[in-house]
């Protein structure tokens, strides 16, 4: 009877409690700058480098990556998934930052308060001069201190090299205050570290297109009274109307997801993920309207139809409009050469560097990506020797703080 | 602003009435000893309203946390001659049916949706004297009914427990009455319900 009891207990804890609930963090979703003029545009490049540490609390590694995306200042580490976005003003010659810093895989996260003192950097920023170096005096929480000074300026690599972040920047297990594949996430991608995104494509039952990954609504990613099970159950408008993201946000149509990104941000590429193959002709022509869009705009932004899948591969060999614009191929090279208008060949990351089939085909004129790639030690690996283009992580601030770093 | 998305401490309490309904029997048994009798098999019907609090928000606009339904299910247990009885549990639960009208730019349309689901558990309980407690362990077939300018149905299976303590009068020839008290719990959904009850029970076979 014990033995029955206890196995009670275990099935009952199971049932209510495998399906973990995240703990929840409290991140701000906006910085504000502290008292103080603006910081000149022209002046900001002077802060962006590799810095090293000189004292103080350990908590963010020896080195930093310092960049401005925007008007707001972040930095990352290569060693922890670790991102910070602070805004700033100048105080006479000296800058000064109010932020946050988040520990993407856990719920640690701060306020971060960024000092560059007239003679350290400060002058420099007011002036646009050259500065001898720049030293940054960083305060967590109100009381830890740390200090790093510049080393290097942000390494670059001879071609444009993509960071991109899955899911549009980051999971809903990542909790960054906005939903995955949302535009909200879209635009947070870059304080992330991101120049391009990955999203996934749905067709709803009356055939619209939207923004989304699984093929069903459940609670890991709506919150919804009525809409759960297929997605391709609802209509556009019930979707629209009754379901909400994880964070809030409606769930963007193909359409608006794409002309928020070319509007609002400097993402360079967006890659779609094609999961609803029935629909490959529509998905290709919103495609040619973003292109075109962002085109027009003078954007240098590519959206790429990925082809992931056989599947996928048939229904757009067979779609009236296949070859008119840019494809990015997750199938073998041969295929990937077979398609006219293919522009990116990207194999997983499990399958090894492949040095020769990389170089083979950059040299016949295609970039070379892979996916979906979280560990620090193989990101390393990938980043060596400035053999691929691009790489698509779940931890695009980890890689950023890599590969600005590498040297 | 912040972010907050779980509701962890309903998972918790949850968890901790289960761990109590399963000890309460082990302990009743120590107290009393093993008492041989009759085995039986008995049949229980039950119904009532439902209170349900939906614990996951942010919902669409005009969509509430908490919901008026009803529920009515029924269990056969089988009991040994034990304190302890196990069985199956299925029946039907309305969580919430509402309709409201919509007002876009250009036009009104009533949205008007329906919210069910299918208990199939496996059924623990406890009875002593008048008193049973026990718990369902399994899942719901959730199913959703939306209509506005068009119908859409869907469903889906979701894990979820089922906690529920009686009180049964006899009334002759074998059965019954009395009220019953269930909790329900979807904990990946975040619907918890509480359903006072009135149910009827049955012994169907006993020897």
């Amino acid at each position: 009877m014990r033995t029955t009891v206890v196995l009670l207990v275990v099935a009952a804890a199971l049932v209510a409690g495998c399906i973990s609930q995240l703990n929840p963090v409290s991140m701000p979703l906006t910085v504000s700058p502290p008292p103080g003029m603006p910081i000149d545009t022209a002046a900001r490049p002077i802060v962006n480098g590799v810095y090293v540490r000189d004292n103080g609390d350990e908590i963010f590694g020896d080195t930093i990556v310092v960049r401005w995306v925007h008007d707001r200042l972040c930095f990352y580490t290569g060693t922890q998934v670790v991102f910070a976005e602070t805004a700033g003003a100048l105080a006479g010659d000296t800058a000064r930052f109010d932020g946050y810093y988040r520990f993407v895989r856990s719920v640690e996260t701060g306020s971060v308060a960024m000092t560059i003192l007239p003679e350290e950097g400060g002058i420099a920023l007011r002036t646009g001069s050259a500065s001898a170096g720049v030293t940054v005096h960083i305060v967590i929480n109100g009381s830890t201190s740390i200090t790093y000074h510049r080393v290097a300026p942000l390494a670059q690599s001879a071609t444009p090299f993509h960071i991109i972040g899955h899911r549009a920047g980051g999971r809903n297990s990542e909790r960054l205050g906005r939903s995955e594949n949302s535009i909200a996430m879209a635009r947070f991608s870059e304080i992330l570290g991101c120049t391009g995104v990955e999203t996934d494509i749905h067709v709803t039952r009356d055939g619209e297109l939207i923004i989304f990954h699984d093929e069903t609504f459940s609670p890991r990613t709506v919150s919804s009274m009525y809409v759960l099970g297929n997605v391709s159950d609802f209509t556009l408008r019930q979707i629209r109307n009754d379901a909400r993201l994880l964070f809030g946000e409606p769930i963007p149509t193909v359409e608006e997801f794409l002309n928020a990104i070319i509007d609002s941000t400097t993402l360079e590429l967006v890659w779609l993920d094609v999961k609803a193959p029935s629909v490959v002709e529509k998905i290709i022509n919103a495609q040619r309207v973003a292109n075109a869009h962002a085109r027009n705009n003078g954007r240098n932004l590519k959206v790429y139809f990925g082809v992931p899948s056989q599947e996928v591969l048939d229904a757009y060999r067979a779609a009236p409009s296949a070859n008119t614009e840019p494809v990015l191929c997750e199938l073998a090279p041969d295929i990937a050469r077979s398609l006219p208008t293919c522009k990116i060949w990207a194999p997983r990351w499990t399958n090894g560097l492949q040095a020769d089939n990389v170089r083979a085909m950059q040299q016949a004129g295609y970039e070379v990506l892979t996916w979906t790639l979280d560990s620090p030690e193989y990101m390393t690996e990938f980043l060596n020797g400035d053999v691929y283009n691009g790489i698509l992580t779940n931890y695009p601030s980890m890689l950023a703080g890599l590969y600005y770093a590498r040297h | 602003m912040t972010a907050v998305i779980t509701r962890a401490p309903a998972a918790l309490i949850v968890q901790l009435a289960l761990i109590i309904l399963a000890w309460a029997p082990a302990r009743a048994q120590q107290t009393d000893g093993f008492k041989l009798g009759a085995f039986r098999v008995e049949t229980e019907l039950c119904a009532g309203p439902l209170y349900s609090n939906f614990l996951k928000h942010p919902y669409a606009p005009g969509e509430s946390d908490n919901a008026l339904g009803m529920i009515t299910f029924a269990r056969v247990l089988w009991h040994p001659d034990h304190l302890l009885g196990v069985g199956l549990l299925s029946g039907y639960i309305l969580f919430v049916s509402d309709s409201h009208w919509r007002v876009d730019s250009n036009s009104s349309t009533e949205v008007s949706g329906r919210l069910t689901a299918i208990p199939l558990m496996i059924d623990v309980s406890m009875q002593k004297g008048h008193f049973d407690v026990g718990a369902g362990l399994g899942g719901y077939i959730l199913s959703t009914v939306l209509t506005d300018s068009a119908t859409s149905r869907s469903s889906k299976f979701e894990l979820g427990i089922l906690a529920h303590a009686s009180y049964h009068m006899p009334i002759g020839g074998g059965w019954y009455l009395g009220p019953e008290l269930v909790i329900n719990f979807l904990s990946y959904r975040g619907i918890a319900s509480v359903a006072p009850q009135l149910e009827l029970k049955y012994d169907l076979i006993a020897y």
